[in-house]
């Protein structure tokens, strides 16, 4: 289902008295809506569990920049924010070659768990001779750790965004919002019963003056 | 049969079952973890399969020559030239070989303290200058992979695997019941048991000639003849 039409469902859903006309009407309150409910639902839904289902995933491949390159023992890339999920997984899925039949890097989880790992033989060993991402949302970059003598310019990672509106490339028209029907529901469920009305009240910064003509009045 | 005892896999197989076991395939998140703990657990396993004679070629700078990752005790060794001709005297460890070959006294090779020492990972030459030559060098070694991880035979891959879901439901407690984590520990200890004895057999196997004629002695011995009546 494209995102436009699941604008449209969140639009005419019955609501009560969340939202008014003009929140209805704004795509970036519904976007926001729609972001908050989604992360919302896969933290409930997968709370003890981890077989996500595959719509909620996204492929991501991040562009090569030359100019961004700082070191000959990494390559970074612009990195696409994910949500939680549980407390044995992030949204951040896997990372490796375009190419599908090269097996996916191996994961460092911070700064910190890199210093552990040099600290230890085995992953010392691993770290000199394999190929790690490292993704880092404090910088928003992804950092892809490598040996000297291997480049890596051509990536594809999977995760959960945040934000899948916002994703490069990401096309509100035509793309599938990342999201199943049954969710889509629960995101209608959650408005009306209020539980992430604190997201609205945060997102929302215009005002019904409550007149016919349906002025909008912008909040001082 | 020796079902899976010489067909060797990495610890990378026994990590992709217990991520499936635990359900946790989707992430590489725990991937390093595991690995670490599959190395735990095949190292502290007592079978013959996790050692090797393994030979190789080292380079000597400045009289020193590393070690190869694995090495647990030298065997021989000899001086290559660049052409890859041997030269010079054979060294071996000549108190181990006194200990445990019959006969060593009389082969004639020369104990390697004489030429080098063995020190932290290094072979380390009395003669400090030595530099541009290699060395040939057969050891024992741990059974391992181009990365330095120990390589299991098949018949270790359950228990290998038993041990990572062990520690891993052991390490996120609050997510995994006592019960199913008593059963990957149950299942270590048996299959772990198993391979032990497993070990043991095929060890008295290959000894059970030995074993026999030296029975086939005693038995026909006159002074137990005597015993016998």
């Amino acid at each position: 289902m494209t995102t436009q039409e699941c604008l449209e469902i969140i639009a005419s859903a019955d609501t009560g008295a969340t939202f008014n006309d003009e929140s209805r009407a704004n795509p970036n309150f519904l976007i926001g809506v729609l972001n908050a409910g989604r992360a919302f639902i896969i933290r409930e839904r997968y709370f003890k569990g981890q077989d996500i289902h595959p719509n909620f995933k996204m492929l991501v491949y991040p562009k090569y920049d030359a100019l961004a390159q700082e070191s000959d023992c990494y390559t970074t890339f612009n990195l696409e924010r994910a949500i939680d999920v549980n407390d044995i997984m992030d949204g951040y899925l896997s990372c490796s070659p375009i190419n599908e039949e090269k097996t996916s890097f191996k994961r460092i989880k911070s700064r910190q768990d890199y210093s552990n790992m040099t600290k230890n033989r085995v992953s010392r060993g691993l770290l000199e001779r394999e190929i790690f991402w490292f993704p880092d949302p404090s910088s928003n970059r992804l950092f892809i750790y490598h040996p000297a003598s291997v480049n890596v310019k051509k990536i594809k990672y999977e995760i959960i965004p945040e934000e899948p509106t916002k994703v490069e490339g990401f096309n509100i028209e035509k793309d599938d919002y990342p999201i199943t029907m049954e969710a889509l529901k629960r995101v209608e469920e959650l408005v009306r019963n209020g539980t992430i009305y604190g997201y609205l009240k945060i997102r929302s910064n215009v005002k019904s003056n409550s007149q016919d003509d349906s002025q909008i009045q912008a909040e001082q | 049969m020796d079902n899976g005892k010489y067909s060797f896999v990495s610890l990378e197989e026994a990590v992709s079952s217990a991520k499936q076991q635990l359900r946790i395939e989707d992430t590489s998140e725990h991937d390093v973890y595991m690995i670490r703990l599959a190395n735990e657990a095949i190292v502290s396993m007592i079978d013959n399969t996790t050692y090797i004679k393994g030979m190789c070629n080292l380079d000597i700078i400045d009289g020193r020559a590393k070690l190869p990752c694995g090495f647990i005790r030298l065997l021989a060794t000899r001086f290559v030239t660049n052409n890859g001709n041997y030269y010079g005297n054979t060294y071996v460890d000549a108190s181990y070989l006194q200990e445990n070959l019959t006969g060593f006294a009389s082969i004639g090779y020369q104990h390697y303290s004489g030429q080098f020492q063995i020190q932290n990972g290094y072979i380390v030459f009395n003669d400090p200058q030595l530099n541009d030559i290699a060395m040939s060098v057969a050891y024992m070694g741990r059974n391992i992979d181009s990365n330095g991880l120990m390589q299991m035979s098949e018949r270790q891959e359950r228990a290998v695997n038993a041990y990572i879901c062990w520690k891993f439901t052991v390490s996120y407690f609050e997510r995994y019941t006592a019960e199913i984590r008593n059963h990957y520990r149950s299942e270590w200890r048996d299959q772990k048991g198993f391979l032990a004895g497993l070990s043991a057999n095929e060890r008295f196997n290959e000894n059970k000639a030995e074993i026999a004629s030296i029975m086939n002695a005693w038995i026909t011995n006159d002074k137990n003849a005597l015993l016998r009546g």
